[in-house]
């Protein structure tokens, strides 16, 4: 499995994202701790259309740890297809069909790595939002970190569920045409969306911003934490049940 | 085994985990901060100080070229392995915690009755319903964002506790590996983490009972470790203890407490008697493991 697990890894070009994502992290870091004193600064101070007064630094902060975040859940969805892909093209499915390894262990090692990338990048997140947040002023900024950072897991959970529902059709159809399927189900999805800006009612969008999601958090905690909790469990479920479909398809498939 | 290449090496991992979390320990400390939740974003801050340990192990293993493998003999052990029945190893290592903060709330209770209140819960800023679901929220939440634990046990039990054993043996090993990890605190326990700035004898009998507790609950995660060959179960329990799941905890008021357990320092000793049971019965299976593999 760790084999299998590196060579995913190297797919991915794995050692230039992790280095990536740490110079990130530390610049982030470094800017943050000396750009900790400007809170009083009037170039970087603006009052937003309901009055409140907000840190611009505070803000590019904020914007610089969801990038982070963003960034995290993009890549679980690119990676499903791109280490498919390279599977594909050096045949080594053909490979592991001669090697001493249960059927399951090669359909387990893809939805590992996935869980892994998961990890590391919620772990990535929340450690560039504890540099941000601790040293941005007590206010309005720190309201809206506490907005996203309660979107995160939800959020990753959403990449997660997004690849439960490609890697059975990637292992199964192969990249190309399990790639016209995601397409087809993206221009769907799209379409649907394209519908609804002609059709439907856009004012409810008029009333949601970051500070009314900072607002509706702060006044139904409990029920977030519910949410939450939920968020994370049933994607979870959902990604071992699609790992169990997956196991049978490809155990149907070798015999 | 070559004994002086062994300490050399855990002197090296000691001075960066000691050195990389201190600086950050430190600066809090000198800072002229108090660890008592008035301040929670420059706490958890601080509390990335946790993942010292595991950069230290890294950092001696690529001066050491000891190699960065993640399973096996002298490896990282950051494999996950359910076979063999280990599974069992990953529950207890995720429910344990409940069991022994909920064991500790009931003789608390018993000994100081004033101490339990029905609506203590409304202190807490949480909704009744959610009281009873708190340990299923903490055990998840805290498996999910582990990685602060999994940055103090990679180091403490990926490395440190490995290197011990060889050195001095399993039991000489599990109780110098409590009293390195609970120093390690130290500068935190003098901002008052754990157990508050006011108690008799503040800060040096923080830092023992820093101590005593770290040697019970590291004999835990040795255990689990040792059972696994790998830190997951033990990052696992790390975070789940640190997030205390319980529900009795909302019903009691610490400040009634009454008799000796309005004693802070004694209110600790007996509150931690579930967890020495517990550590003392991993320590005997631990010893027993010992004497079958000598054999």
């Amino acid at each position: 499995m760790a084999g299998l697990l590196y060579k995913d890894f190297v797919s991915v070009k794995g050692k230039k994202l992790c280095l990536g994502y740490l110079i990130y992290l530390f610049v982030i870091s470094v800017l943050r701790i000396v750009f900790a004193g400007y809170h009083e600064v009037d170039e970087f101070i603006v009052t937003t259309e309901r009055g409140q007064t907000v840190n611009l630094l505070d803000a590019f902060f904020l914007c610089a740890s969801a990038i982070l975040l963003i960034m995290g859940a993009c890549y679980i969805n690119l990676f499903v297809q791109k280490i498919v892909e390279d599977d594909q093209k050096n045949k080594v499915m053909n490979y592991m069909k001669s090697m001493p390894f249960e059927k399951t262990t090669y359909v387990a090692s893809k939805y590992v790595f996935i869980l892994i990338c998961a990890y590391v990048s919620f772990t990535m997140y929340t450690i560039c939002s504890i540099i941000c947040k601790a040293f941005a002023k007590a206010g309005v900024m720190q309201d809206f970190q506490d907005a996203i950072n309660t979107m995160v897991l939800p959020l990753i959970m959403l990449a997660l569920f997004s690849a439960a529902v490609e890697l059975p059709l990637f292992l199964r159809l192969g990249y190309e045409k399990a790639m016209l399927v995601k397409i087809a189900l993206w221009l769907v999805l799209a379409l649907v969306a394209i519908g609804y800006m002609m059709f439907g009612n856009l004012t409810i969008f008029d009333r949601i911003d970051l500070q009314v999601i900072a607002d509706f958090i702060k006044a139904h905690k409990d029920a977030v934490i519910i949410v939450q909790v939920v968020a994370s469990v049933l994607p979870l479920a959902l990604y071992y049940l699609s790992y169990r479909i997956s196991c049978y398809i490809m155990a149907k498939e070798v015999d | 085994m070559d004994r002086k290449l062994e300490i050399k090496r855990l002197c090296i991992y000691l001075l960066f985990s000691f050195g990389l979390a201190w600086i950050l320990f430190f600066s809090f400390s000198i800072t002229g901060h108090k660890w008592d939740a008035k301040n929670p974003e420059l706490e958890s801050l601080v509390g990335l100080g946790m993942l010292a340990p595991i950069l230290a192990h890294v950092i001696t293993r690529w001066i050491t070229k000891e190699g960065f493998a993640m399973t096996g003999k002298d490896s990282m052990m950051m494999g996950i392995n359910f076979k063999d029945k280990k599974w069992r190893f990953y529950l207890f290592a995720i429910f344990i915690p409940f069991l022994y903060v909920e064991i500790e709330n009931i003789i608390f209770a018993l000994l100081s009755p004033s101490v339990f209140q029905w609506d203590n819960y409304k202190q807490h800023d949480i909704g009744i319903y959610l009281v009873f679901f708190y340990p299923i929220i903490c055990i998840i939440s805290a498996v999910i964002s582990s990685f602060a634990a999994l940055g103090e046990e990679g180091g403490w039990r990926g490395y440190m506790m490995p290197k011990l054993i060889k050195l001095f043996g399993l039991k000489k090993a599990l109780i110098l590996g409590g009293i390195i990890w609970g120093l390690w605190h130290a500068p935190l326990t003098c901002c008052g983490h754990n157990f508050g700035t006011d108690y008799l004898g503040f800060p040096y009998v923080g830092i023992i009972w820093m101590c005593i507790m770290c040697t019970a609950t590291g004999v835990m995660l040795t255990y689990i470790t040792y059972k696994t060959q790998s830190v997951w179960p033990a990052a696992f329990m790390h975070a789940v203890n640190n997030a205390m799941p319980t529900i009795l905890g909302f019903f009691i008021d610490n400040e009634k407490a009454t008799g000796i357990m309005s004693q802070m320092v004694l209110q600790w000793g007996i509150k931690m008697i579930p967890e020495i049971v517990i550590a003392i019965i991993c320590f005997v299976l631990l010893c027993k493991e010992e004497i079958k593999q000598g054999e």
